[in-house]
């Protein structure tokens, strides 16, 4: 129940043995790995093997995300939607990993990978230039007179050219056209493919021709070239088309080769996997101190695990494992570890941060709060049936890494069956809107003590009276840190007088209101004040202004107050909650009458989507407005955080989860 | 874009307000107190809509963009695109509790002018805190998703930033429903 119990560990070995070392090391999971400071560091550059070593890694890991990258173009690792909160991995078994690790050849995989990928962008654009071609050629299709054939000849001169069908006929009329022959190959989009015939010597020349009647003249040899030994347009047409259809039946099997090779996806995450863990291990080992022949590894371990670490390394020989308490001073890591009960809390407290090694876990504290303002906040029996649920079912499907925060609604959601049945919402009004009258209305009406909807002012009050005690909680725990800190005067001075004060106040005010008759609480509050003012004073030295400090300690007063207001929030989300969800029930209860006949179709669909949207949206409130009741109202009277977490040297699990 | 947007957004919320306020003052006695409490009723509903669908769209843009990018933080993002949508609840859930405690559903809804107004201010405050609450709480929650991007073990923390400026949404709601249930004499 507290913070986990660190031993410093030491490790001198062979520096032969290290990369071993390292990867046992890993294996265990036990030791947490710092950077050498005491040895100080070798001098980068009479390290020039291990450089090698780095830029290796370095460069299979860029190939490895190369091949992936080109392999999710073909397939995919399927996740599901749910696999998107949850971040799961998939898996991969130990056997599985060891031979692909031993067998796949990542070089020769990205030489293929990257030839096929040349190839493919030549052929991609080799079709491309084939179809211009086609595009060019196909309105001459008809045309049967060998392109090679065109030109200029001893006395006559022959070309094609387009030119604008409406020219056609206007201009023949003012161009004399005795020398020149043409014909009409094609029309299409207003223009004209046209054949044109005409003596060389004479005037008009084909090109005077053709520019008169606003054309251009076309020359396919350049189109033709290659796919035509006949010179024929109709000829070129059907070898390009048949050199297309040999393109595509090469992209074709390069396509379906690749697809079957990317099939092998999952192998290159696991060797993502691999090289990062041997680069992250090559790190590590950069960073611990070494003289020319030995190697020392400092690090953390818990002081539970520290045979283990033993016995797993006591396979070297010629190793020396320190153990050792830690000193003052050091940036010792925190574990947190609390009974099976507890630990989901472990989630809220890390949201905020570690706390330091010699500071108490406020896990155990917080826990009952949050337990309870996430059940008020929510406040509805069904809701945390469905909560609870959720999370069985979801534990018991899903293999998560991290399962804090789905055992930790489960909880709230028992929680939350009590409130919500304590408050009377069972999914809102339900049983009262469609149930009147039947014995689950009765049960559910006679075991509700507070109605937040007509009566949310005794809800009020019980949230700001838990506040109190959250924030009194505050600060016994405080007082108990102060005094387990040796501070002893100091922490029941300072701390113990308010823990005296605030209940003695409160029951005062309810005894001023006449509930209870005794003057013991007057008697409770004036002791908790004097000491209050006593520990004010106590540490000004100048006389005349020891009243003033006397008086000036119950500043916190204020800060304490304005605490205790924010606690509001919980009767305004346990509204909110429940009204919407009476909201939900009215509409579908409206909708029966507005649609005669058929409205109760719709009176489940309507309730479900309802219910489920306040279910969520609600959730998420509560756990935030929870959470934020602990960071800022509670951890504010105690807690200083700013811990390193523990992590122990573990294998590099991005992209796939090995199972033994 | 969205930042320097915010004043434009609470500008027109408050050009609302007083408009509803002038008509109100000029023609309530010819409209009566039915018409001044829907027009609270909606006001809440719609300075709250407001505030939450300006807030939400631009945090979903972001979050889509990072999406795209990653889709491993989708789930991360989504609570964060989700939070500034609360206030267009509570906006709704006023305007709810309005039109049930006029008698809106069944029962005779016969308000006088002073009836009339008390339930218009008593929309006041989830109106406005709702609407300038959302457009801050949708910046924190856009820097929050850099929380996201960059160290995405730590996105808890995100979701916890936003939730301070909520506060004061959820206290103009209880301010509300206070009001409604208690304040105002029907």
């Amino acid at each position: 129940m507290a913070v986990a119990k660190m031993r410093k560990v030491t490790i001198f070995a062979y520096e032969e043995i290290g990369e071993s070392i390292f990867e046992t090391l890993r294996d265990l999971e036990i030791l947490h790995v710092i950077k050498s400071e005491s040895y100080g560091h070798r001098e980068r550059g009479d390290a020039e093997e291990p450089e090698v070593d780095e830029a290796k890694y370095n460069e299979t890991l860029s190939q490895l995300s190369a091949i992936k990258s080109y392999f999710e173009r073909y397939t995919s690792i399927k996740k599901s939607f749910i696999d998107m909160f949850t971040g799961a991995k998939p898996q991969m078994s130990y056997e599985d990993f060891q031979k692909v690790v031993a067998r796949y050849d990542v070089a020769e995989t990205f030489d293929k990978v990257q030839s096929h990928e040349k190839r493919l962008r030549e052929i991609d654009k080799e079709i491309e230039e084939l179809s211009q071609r086609t595009q060019v050629l196909e309105p001459w299709v008809d045309f049967d007179i060998p392109i090679s054939q065109m030109g200029p000849t001893k006395t006559c001169d022959m070309q094609l050219a387009i030119v604008p069908t409406r020219s056609l006929s206007e201009a023949v009329k003012e161009i004399p056209l005795e020398h020149v022959h043409f014909k009409v190959i094609w029309q299409e989009h207003g223009n004209s493919g046209v054949w044109l015939v005409g003596l060389s010597d004479e005037e008009p020349s084909l090109s005077a021709v053709v520019s008169a009647f606003g054309g251009v003249i076309v020359n396919l040899g350049r189109e033709v070239a290659g796919y035509s030994e006949t010179g024929l347009v109709s000829d070129a047409l059907a070898n390009i088309e048949k050199k297309k259809e040999e393109l595509l039946n090469e992209r074709n099997a390069i396509l379906v080769e690749d697809s079957e090779v990317a099939q092998n996806l999952m192998d290159i995450l696991a060797l993502i996997d691999y090289y990062l863990d041997k680069k992250n291990l090559f790190e590590i080992h950069q960073e611990v101190a070494k003289t020319r022949f030995t190697l020392v590894i400092e690090g953390y371990a818990r002081a539970k695990e520290i045979d283990k670490l033993r016995n797993g390394l006591g396979m070297y020989k010629d190793i020396e494992v320190i153990d050792e308490e830690p000193g003052q001073g050091e940036d010792i890591p925190v574990l947190l570890e609390n009974n099976a009960l507890v630990r989901p809390f472990e989630f809220v407290t890390n949201i905020y941060g570690y706390p330091q090694y010699n500071e108490m876990d406020p896990t155990p504290f917080l826990a009952p709060f949050f337990w309870v303002f996430f059940a008020m906040c929510l406040g509805d029996a069904i809701y945390g049936i469905i909560l609870s649920i959720f999370s069985i079912v979801f534990l018991r499907t899903q293999n998560l890494e991290d399962d804090k925060l789905i055992k930790l609604l489960g909880y709230c959601g028992i929680s939350t069956v009590f409130a919500g049945a304590l408050m009377g919402s069972w999914l809102g009004d339900l049983p009262k809107t469609f149930l009147a009258g039947t014995a689950f209305e009765k049960f559910t009406s006679s075991i509700a003590i507070l109605d937040p909807v007509n009566d949310p002012i005794t809800l009020l009050i019980v949230s700001l009276g838990l506040g109190i005690l959250h924030i009194w909680v505050g600060i016994i725990v405080k007082m108990i840190g102060t005094i387990r800190q040796g501070a002893v005067v100091d922490g029941i001075l300072s701390h113990g007088s308010w823990v005296v004060f605030l209940p003695g106040l409160i029951l005062w005010a309810v005894s001023q209101m006449g509930i209870i008759q005794s003057s013991v609480p007057l008697y409770i509050m004036i002791a908790g004040a004097v000491g209050i003012m006593w520990s004010g004073a106590r540490n000004q030295k100048n006389i005349l202004m020891k009243p003033i400090s006397a008086i000036g300690g119950f500043y916190s007063m204020l800060s304490y107050f304005s605490d205790t207001l924010s606690y509001a929030r919980i009767l305004a989300l346990g509204l909110a909650s429940a009204i919407i969800g009476v909201v939900v029930n009215m509409v579908s209860a409206l909708v029966v009458d507005m649609v005669p006949g058929v409205g109760w179709v719709f009176v489940p669909v309507i309730l479900i989507v309802g219910h489920l949207f306040n279910l969520l949206i609600n959730a998420l409130g509560s756990f935030i407005h929870s959470g934020r009741l602990q960071y800022v109202e509670f951890f504010s009277k105690f807690f200083e955080g700013g811990g390193t977490p523990f992590r122990p040297l573990k294998r590099v699990r991005k992209n796939v989860w090995v199972v033994e | 874009m969205f930042e320097g947007m915010i004043g434009k957004w609470v500008l027109i919320g408050c050009v609302l307000l007083f408009g509803m306020l002038i008509v109100g003052l000029i023609f309530g006695p010819l409209l009566g107190g039915n018409v001044l409490a829907l027009m609270g009723a909606g006001l809440a509903v719609f300075l709250g809509g407001i505030g939450s669908i300006v807030a939400v769209g631009a945090t979903g843009e972001k979050a889509a963009g990072m999406t795209a990018e990653n889709p491993e933080n989708f789930g991360r993002l989504l609570p964060l695109q989700a939070l500034p949508g609360t206030q267009g609840i509570y906006g709704f859930l006023v305007g709810f509790l309005a039109l049930v405690k006029i008698g809106a559903f069944g029962g005779v809804m016969d308000l006088d002018l002073a009836q009339g107004w008390q339930v218009f201010f008593a929309c006041v405050p989830v109106a406005v805190t709702c609407l300038v609450s959302a457009l801050y709480q949708g910046k924190v929650c856009l820097a929050g998703m850099d929380i996201v991007a960059k160290k995405p073990e730590e996105s808890g923390k995100s979701l916890i930033l936003p939730a301070m400026v909520e506060t004061y949404a959820v206290l103009g709601l209880l301010a509300s429903v206070l009001m409604i249930m208690f304040a105002v004499k029907i």
